[in-house]
């Protein structure tokens, strides 16, 4: 049971119930249209039938995967899919989030635990040990603002551009996370850019060279080993 | 800043130009740049914000003087004055709402706007109406070039531009574009696009940026990291899954046109109808119906009708700009009824 908290929950007719899955209507305005509510919405909408909201379905929907509708009420859209596996037997229900919640499926706590982190417990997931306002040892504090490492984790927020010098030791984890690198690649101040275009050939060039010694391109290899001494030997 | 809302229309990119105007209202490009040694907003006190505020002065004293831009201390304005300027995107919420010297300073033609004392020290952004980042960023890239010239920005080898929060560390920029999606709403096909577009981390938020939900079909999608990328790699990002969003809308709407042309009329006829003739709106009332009329607009069904009339009902049905024009506070039953005076007295001037 992948996302169940009381399994056998679901009323007993829900089981026997004919398993007809029908497209969604496309239109927003006319979400979990059924047979049933298509009279009540005719006035509005202009259709005429459920045919008919199928059609104008199946011309939008040309290659677009259907949205399906719960299996029990044929009416909202599926937000749970639960996998019951019993005596063996795998079985799997599309289900909305009301008649999940009416057969014992709560979803919410299961939401809960996939929802989004927010910032402020982004930064509290990464070192929930190592760190603590208890100990000042293990709390780096900036000598220009003040700002302590454990506040920053617990706001989000730095104190100064200086935070940057005093937390570098932790920070290139956390940067990974948010931007997948902790490297600066775009422009400089006027007063660094020579500083930096440098680095950008030298980062380029270190990738030429794996690229060659994997390809066994020694010669070209040994060029690129150069280039990058030569690089190097005016920083 | 009351009398400013009479203009025929305000703000570059509410004028309806511009490519792909149709689908994209603006295109938006924003920096993020901090002084060194003075603290961030967090532990900033007025001294602090008081400092920036005359660095920042003077530096854009040194800019081009055809730039003419109007500055403005947040703190001389009162609270409509401040919504307005949150309206028309000029501002932060959170330099808005903010304490202390705030600087904001924008030209005429509103498409460049310099914020002082907001999250980070200084925050820099062009809008350009319709899809037009790359000429927003050359913009900005002069722009940022002359501020260089006069301010020292804080800058690591490492970590690039620093920065009060760390999503915002490298290269402190934030592209965005606001786009108009009915026909990807209307169908379903929305949350496909958002799904796409997170997994090549782009955000999808809502009108006024983070931390504010989608309204009315419309959508902004932003890059999400500034770290680790060039700037040009994350214009390119950005305009390499934009034409794939705005093609999908234009072979909807077409299909809509084709498949269902008699329902789409009478949605938008209904959303025209009711603009005209309510005497109530409310704020996402007005949102909803403002977006078929726009669609109506694009698709040629509503006669002489153009983008530029209608994003100045957008505008103008606004709560900020709504009490700016009365000169006074209102409530928000006062606010529904002038907010559906304005909207049909705008569709009137044909």
């Amino acid at each position: 049971m992948a996302l169940t908290e009381g399994r056998g929950g679901l009323p007993r007719n829900y089981l026997e119930n004919d398993l007809k899955r029908t497209i969604r209507a496309p239109f927003g305005r006319f979400r979990g249209v059924s047979a049933r509510n298509v009279e009540a919405e005719r006035s509005d909408c202009r259709y005429q039938s459920i045919e008919e909201v199928q059609e104008v379905a199946s011309v939008l929907r040309k290659g677009i995967k259907p949205i399906m509708l719960c299996e029990k009420c044929q009416q909202n859209e599926v937000a749970v899919h639960l996998t019951d596996i019993a005596a063996g037997i795998k079985k799997k229900y599309q289900l909305c989030k009301e008649c999940a919640a009416a057969g014992g499926v709560s979803i919410h706590a299961q939401l809960k635990k996939h929802k989004k982190f927010t910032l402020t417990e982004f930064y509290g997931s990464s070192h929930p040990e190592s760190r603590g306002d208890q100990d000042p040892t293990a709390d780096p504090t900036c000598s220009e603002c003040g700002m302590r490492y454990s506040l920053f984790r617990k706001e989000g927020k730095f104190g100064c551009s200086h935070d940057y010098q005093e937390f570098r030791s932790d920070l290139d984890d956390l940067l990974e996370k948010f931007h997948a690198s902790s490297q600066h690649r775009g422009r400089a101040p006027g007063r660094f850019r020579q500083q930096v275009s440098r680095q950008v050939q030298l980062d380029q060039l270190r990738d030429e060279l794996t690229q060659a010694v994997t390809n066994e391109q020694f010669e070209e290899a040994a060029k690129i080993r150069d280039q990058m001494r030569l690089l190097e030997s005016h920083s | 800043m009351s009398s400013e809302s009479a203009k025929p229309f305000v703000g570059e990119w509410l004028a309806g130009e511009g490519k792909d105007s149709d689908l994209v209202i603006s295109s938006r490009v924003r920096l993020a740049r901090n002084l060194p040694s003075i603290p961030f907003s967090t532990l900033a006190d007025d001294s602090h914000r008081k400092q920036v505020a005359d660095l920042i002065g003077s530096a854009l004293e040194g800019l081009r003087p055809d730039l003419k831009l109007n500055s403005k201390n947040l703190d001389d304005l009162d609270s409509i004055d401040r919504q307005v300027l949150v309206e028309r995107h000029l501002v932060s919420r959170e330099l808005a709402l903010g304490s202390g010297p705030r600087i904001v300073s924008f030209d005429d033609s509103e498409a460049i706007s310099l914020m002082g004392n907001e999250e980070d020290h200084l925050r820099i952004q062009v809008v350009k109406s319709g899809y037009c980042l790359d000429e927003a960023w050359q913009q900005m890239d002069q722009l940022e070039r002359s501020l260089d010239g006069q301010l020292h920005f804080a800058f690591d080898q490492q970590y690039g531009y620093l920065t009060a929060c760390p999503t915002n560390t490298g290269t402190g920029l934030r592209v965005s574009v606001m786009l108009h999606l009915p026909a990807l709403v209307i169908t379903g096909q929305i949350e496909e696009v958002t799904r796409a577009a997170t997994k090549i981390h782009l955000a999808v938020r809502g009108l006024f940026g983070e931390g504010t939900e989608a309204q009315g079909d419309f959508f902004q999608i932003s890059n999400q990291r500034t770290l680790g990328l060039s700037e040009e790699e994350i214009l390119s990002d950005i305009a390499s899954v934009l034409p794939k969003i705005l093609s999908y809308e234009r072979k909807l709407r077409e299909e809509l046109l084709e498949s269902k042309r008699e329902w789409i009329e009478d949605r938008i006829g209904r959303s025209f109808g009711i603009l005209s003739h309510a005497k109530l709106i409310t704020s996402q009332e007005g949102l909803e119906h403002l977006s078929l009329v726009r669609l109506g607009v694009c698709m040629g069904l509503l006669g002489n009708l153009t983008l530029e009339q209608v994003n100045r009902m957008f505008l103008f049905s606004q709560p900020g700009h709504l009490q700016a024009n009365e000169g006074r506070k209102m409530s928000s039953d006062e606010r529904d009824n002038k907010r559906a005076e304005v909207l049909a007295r705008i569709l009137q001037e044909n």
